[in-house]
């Protein structure tokens, strides 16, 4: 349902991407992982549009969305969990939910939406009235994630969600992940936690140095010698 | 000794009144597509002399010319936005010396078009007095103070409860986030030069039976609204509108009970105090 094709970015006179090409299909979760500075960020700001490729192709479904601002990329379904999670913090819990549904085609299943991520995650509907800033790290990681839920979208990219979480929350994101999954959302996840997320990926792509340098699928690249020296630290 | 009291009180609001509603716009302009916009002390002016032709020139009703300068004001600050800023996002600095450029250029446009002779806006609530035990106010007065506090609950409607107000505050705490939610950033700066072009015209428009419709009139209330903006907290809606109301009655109190001479320093003194002691505003977030 994605399929980027040598995408080259730079950030003013700085390329940080190079002749990047993968491709996330429908169902799948693709891990999408490489060490800091990498260019893991970078990919995902710009399949979303707030950076655009120098060179190359981005298609979405039917559409080439490499030139399109961020705000027409949501309404034709992909959504982001950015990294740091980046909720609205003098919103309350509420109003960051109500923005997730913003475009025309989520707005439409507001309250169903609602319903659906408050069932996910309970505490967020016991918070509704909570401004989002005064929650805990582990809280605002989930209403990212449920901001992301309520546009409806068909694809979702998560950057770093466990990040800077305690274990218990990590454990309790990535079976939220799996199960997302299980209703039909696809999920391109970029994680530093690479054991973890190669474990419930289907296939997962590395990235060094702006380039793709492995590709495959995730139980094979979990084996691998390469990978288990570089990420998994084994 | 009351009476005076209660006069100055009522001036005190009434110039409070209008540069709490330029505030209020500047500091959604300012806070959100960071540009401290002077833009709107032209705006103000321009605005008035529409109200002054619809009445003198057009034979229309006050109440028909309010609705003139408020189309004005917000055709103006948004046709500035979309040519004059707009072009240049991303180098604020080059956005503030445009703004202040269009602040001269506006007041000298002004001066060529109807010389600088100042011109009386008549309005008919001017005329209609109000008596409570002996203390007497013009209706006029009474309407500004009145559309201001109107305006107020209107605008806080809008941000605190609409899906658009939301968006506004979205952008204005994370525009790279917003338009992740699918708010489209150009379309929320045509919302609030709006908003801000609505509330300076109305300001002006109100205000002009009062005083007098000139050139130059912008002025004064831009360089103090914007003293209000940093006063009351950048970015806050209610630092906008009670810092405007609070510094309307310090310099009317002020000239009475300290010296006319500062009337208009007042607004300065308020400046470098703030910027020393309370960097972030009355009611500013850090
Ligand atoms: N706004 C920017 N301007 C210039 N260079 C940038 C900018 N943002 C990122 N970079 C550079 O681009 C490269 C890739 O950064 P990116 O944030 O995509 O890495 P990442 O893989 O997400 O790393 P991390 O795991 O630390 O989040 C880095 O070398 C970084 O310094
Ligand atoms: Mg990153």
């Amino acid at each position: 349902m994605l399929n980027i094709e040598n995408i080259d970015v730079s950030y003013g006179e700085v390329q940080v991407l190079w002749d990047v090409s993968f491709n996330v299909n429908k169902g799948e979760i693709v891990a999408f992982v490489g060490s800091n500075g990498a260019g893991k960020t970078t990919t995902l700001k710009t399949i979303s549009g707030l950076l655009h490729p120098i060179k190359g192709s981005i298609k979405f479904l039917d559409n080439h969305i490499e030139k399109m601002k961020p705000h027409k990329i949501v309404e034709l379904g992909i959504a982001m969990v950015p990294e740091g999670r980046r909720v609205f913090p003098y919103l309350t819990v509420l109003e960051n939910l109500e923005l997730g549904a913003y475009t025309k085609r989520a707005s439409q299943y507001l309250e169903d939406s609602l319903e659906w991520v408050y069932q996910l995650f309970p505490r967020l509907k016991e918070r509704k009235n909570q401004l989002a800033g005064t929650l805990s790290g582990g809280e605002q990681q989930m209403l990212a994630i449920a901001r992301a839920l309520m546009s409806k979208a068909q694809l979702i990219m998560m950057d770093e969600p466990s990040l800077g979480l305690q274990p218990t929350i990590v454990t309790e994101i990535f079976k939220t992940i799996e199960q997302l999954n299980k209703q039909e959302i696809t999920i391109l996840l970029v994680e530093q936690n690479v054991a973890k997320a190669l474990e419930i990926s289907n296939r997962a792509y590395v990235i060094e140095n702006g380039r793709i340098v492995l590709s495959g699928d995730s139980e094979s690249l979990l084996k691998d010698k390469e990978v288990k020296k570089a990420y998994l630290g084994i | 000794m009351i009476e005076t009291i209660l006069a100055q009180l009522v001036n005190g609001l009434v110039i409070g009144a209008v540069y709490s509603l330029i505030a209020v716009g500047l500091t959604l302009i300012w806070s959100i597509a960071d540009i401290p916009d002077f833009a709107q002390g032209g705006i103000y002016t321009f605005a008035a002399f529409a109200a002054y032709f619809t009445v003198t020139l057009l034979h229309f009703p006050y109440f028909f010319s309010l609705v003139v300068a408020v189309i004005t004001g917000t055709l103006l600050s948004v046709t500035i936005e979309k040519v004059c800023y707009r072009p240049l996002r991303g180098s604020p600095f080059s956005q503030l010396l445009v703004a202040i450029a269009l602040f001269f250029l506006l007041a000298n446009l002004a001066i060529f078009l109807w010389t600088p002779k100042a011109k009386i806006l008549p309005s008919p609530l001017e005329g209609i007095i109000l008596n409570f035990a002996g203390f007497s106010v013009s209706l006029q007065r009474i309407t500004v103070i009145a559309a201001a506090f109107a305006l107020f609950i209107a605008v806080n409607f809008l941000l605190k409860r609409t899906k658009l107000g939301k968006a506004i505050r979205a952008t204005a705490q994370d525009p790279e986030t917003a338009t992740l939610m699918g708010i489209n950033r150009d379309f929320i700066y045509t919302v609030i030069f709006a908003l801000g072009g609505c509330l300076t015209a109305i300001a002006a428009a109100l205000i002009a039976p009062l005083y007098a419709v000139y050139p130059e009139m912008g002025t004064l209330p831009l360089l103090k609204a914007l003293v209000v903006v940093v006063f009351g907290g950048m970015g806050s809606f209610i630092g906008a509108l009670a810092g405007g109301f609070l510094l309307g009655l310090i310099e009317t109190f002020g000239a009475i009970y300290v010296s006319v001479a500062y009337q208009h320093g007042f607004a300065f003194i308020i400046l470098i105090l703030t910027l020393i002691f309370k960097p972030g505003g009355l009611f500013g977030r850090s």
